[in-house]
């Protein structure tokens, strides 16, 4: 029976712990969760880790203590071979006077639902999933919110081009009373996701420049998607770095929006660290 | 310790069985039969954790090929890393509410609770349902410290107004919700209204209605160690591992529904009034959000009207799929089955009534 005894248990802290501790630590927690949480999972991963190695510790203290017992008690006794039988007893003894320990793992018979948290360890440790990509941003429809009360943004820096998040560029074609945007070049970096079956207002975009974005983790993920005027075709979770301007004609002041930009030159990238905005 | 089966754990073990998820889950069905019908004496040979684990390894050795093709398909791979996310965002809020729970076991006495709730359980409902603004946590908190609450005297229709104010109307999740909808401060308004009026309900309900016997209160006395810092450590350590295998059931669940169910076509039947509700609340219990995001998802779901997406916001922290897996594992599969659905009734029904008022 895979029932849960201490020593699994302080296993799987030790084991959840660890990994909590190496997502939290490494680029890979980008993929999943939100920059700013990270010390959460941080402090949950050294917590998880102290508790295993405490109970390890209780474990060794013990089973130390019930040694000693059991060697005292075979010492006083002063026969060999019955001191072998004692010290066997007096090791079921402590099990049974510690009724605490041995008890947790079967007395609430759901307790071994916790062997499933290796599954999560093992989802890391074995696969590491990537950062969600084309295929969630082609499932979803692109979302444009704003972030300024007023629609009226502030003018751009004066570079030539602009770097601009997609976000920001969608923002601004979608909401902005003031067209900031209007001739200017901009440099957007994205990955590519192809149309779907719905939401191709013009035939000859062939992709769409996208970028998804995080309330809290990958579970919330929204997608922002920007028609690639003017672009050779290419296949899905490309990423690119793309620079052009923008084409007003898309839809305006509605969330659910997506812009157009008139590509001039496309470079294809590696993928970034972060993949979301 | 790991291959002595005594008669008492074998007898325990079969307690416990119709507590806890469906069998399915386990791969221990057949096992637990072929017990029943052995007799508890016998010292037959039965796979312990040590042959599990090994087993384990050895199939992921040999299907390692498969399992990379597998995961190299964008459904799937999306799937894991959904599952991922939900984990690793939701563990520090359910530690956060482990660690609480077992301060409230191993320092605070229970006479504590005597004191500081009123003596009708009339009137400890709505108190404790307003004491859920105090825990700044989500609703992975607030099942274990509710849980230590009931284990410590305070009476289950309390502590279950708690369990599903707090993630509600605690002030990071309000914060959060009147950022998500600049120039419309009813949704916060709103979401404070309808999720304490729907905690505090369901209080009264299971004061009027609850039996005892549907409920299965965590028990501690087993628990308590030698000094209080052991209580502390042991309480946290089994109570971290028991939610949060049912949290693995819960994400699991979600990151499959989420690849599976299209939301998109979901979406396009947004604009009928009554159908809009129904599609908000369903998708709250499917997408299982974290109550500080999820009025994020709401405010960019803008062809769903105010009043359904202000149901979104008050069923998500109280019935998803993973909160179920939650309250099924602290409370017992009775409790969640009768109290889930009423939940659900509730929670919709509130917030219906108080978007129809405010929108």
């Amino acid at each position: 029976m895979a029932v849960l005894t201490r020593e699994i248990q302080a296993l799987l802290l030790v084991m959840l712990g660890s990994a909590t501790l190496r997502i939290s630590t490494t680029d890979i927690f980008l993929r999943y969760v939100k920059e700013s949480f990270r010390p959460f999972p941080f402090a949950t991963g050294l917590l998880l880790l102290m508790l295993g190695i405490w109970a390890v510790v209780d474990i060794w203290r013990e089973d130390r203590a019930a040694r000693q017992a059991a060697d005292s008690a075979a010492a006083q006794d002063g026969q060999a071979p019955h001191g072998a039988d004692l010290s066997e007893e007096g090791h079921s003894n402590n099990g049974h006077s510690d009724a605490s320990h041995s008890d947790d793992g079967h007395s609430h018979g759901g307790m071994r639902i916790a062997w499933l948290l290796i599954l999560p360890v093992a989802a890391i440790a074995l696969i590491a999933p990537p950062s969600l990509g084309a295929f969630t941003a082609e499932r979803a429809e692109s979302t444009v919110s704003s972030s300024y009360d007023s629609y009226e943004y502030p003018a751009l820096p004066s570079t030539d081009p602009v770097p601009l998040a997609v976000s920001e560029f969608a923002e601004r074609a979608v909401w902005d009373n003031k067209r900031s945007l209007e001739g200017r070049e901009v440099e957007l970096t994205g990955f590519v996701s192809n149309p779907g079956k719905r939401g191709m207002s013009n035939p000859d975009a062939p992709w769409y420049l996208s970028r998804l974005t995080l309330a809290c983790c990958a579970a919330d993920a929204s997608a922002i998607k920007i028609e690639a005027v003017g672009a050779e075709p290419l296949p899905s979770d490309t990423w690119v770095k793309v620079t052009g301007t923008w084409l007003p004609g898309g839809e305006t002041d509605t969330a659910r929006a997506t812009p157009w930009i008139e590509v001039h030159s496309v470079t294809e990238i590696p993928e970034p660290k972060n993949t979301y905005e | 310790m790991v291959s002595n089966p005594t008669s008492e754990r074998t007898s325990e073990s079969e307690d416990g069985a119709d507590s806890r998820l469906p069998e399915a889950a386990h791969t221990e069905g057949s096992a637990n039969a072929d017990e029943a019908v052995a007799s508890p004496k016998s010292q037959r040979w039965r796979p312990g954790p040590v042959e599990f684990l090994l087993v384990g390894i050895v199939l992921v050795v040999v299907f390692r090929g498969q399992l990379e093709a597998l995961f190299d398909q964008p459904a799937w791979q999306t799937g894991a890393t959904i599952f991922v996310a939900i984990i690793w965002q939701a563990l520090p809020f359910l530690a956060l509410g482990v660690v609480l729970s077992g301060v409230i076991t191993a320092y605070i006495p229970a006479s504590f609770w005597q004191r500081a709730l009123p003596k009708r359980q009339g009137l400890a409902v709505p108190v404790a349902g307003a004491a859920g603004i105090v825990l700044p946590g989500c609703e992975c908190a607030s099942v274990p410290v509710s849980g230590g609450l009931m284990s410590r005297g305070v009476a289950p229709s309390a502590a279950l107004a708690f369990l599903l104010s707090s993630p509600a109307i605690n002030p990071v999740v309000l914060v959060s919700t009147f950022v998500a909808f600049p120039g419309v401060p009813q949704m916060a308004v709103g979401r404070l209204i309808a999720g304490l009026g729907a905690a505090m309900l369901m209080g009264w309900l299971w004061m009027r209605f609850g039996k005892n016997d549907w409920i299965r209160i965590p028990d501690r006395s087993h628990l308590h160690a030698d000094t209080k810092w052991k209580t502390f450590r042991q309480t946290a350590s089994h109570d971290f591992l028991h939610a949060g295998g049912f949290l693995v059931v819960g994400a699991l669940a979600a990151a499959a529904l989420n690849v599976l169910v299209p939301t998109e076509v979901l979406e396009t039947l947004g604009g009928n009034p009554v159908l809009s509700i129904l599609i908000m609340a369903a998708l709250a219990v499917i997408l299982c959000l974290c109550s500080e995001a999820d009025a994020f998802v709401a405010a960019s779901l803008t062809q769903f009207s105010l009043t359904s997406r202000l149901v979104f916001l008050v069923v998500g922290p109280m019935v998803d799929l993973k909160l179920i897996a939650l309250q099924g594992g602290t409370f017992g599969r009775s409790f969640v089955l009768r109290f889930a659905p009423a939940t659900f009734v509730v929670a919709v029904g509130v917030a219906s009534l108080v978007g129809w008022w405010l929108f």
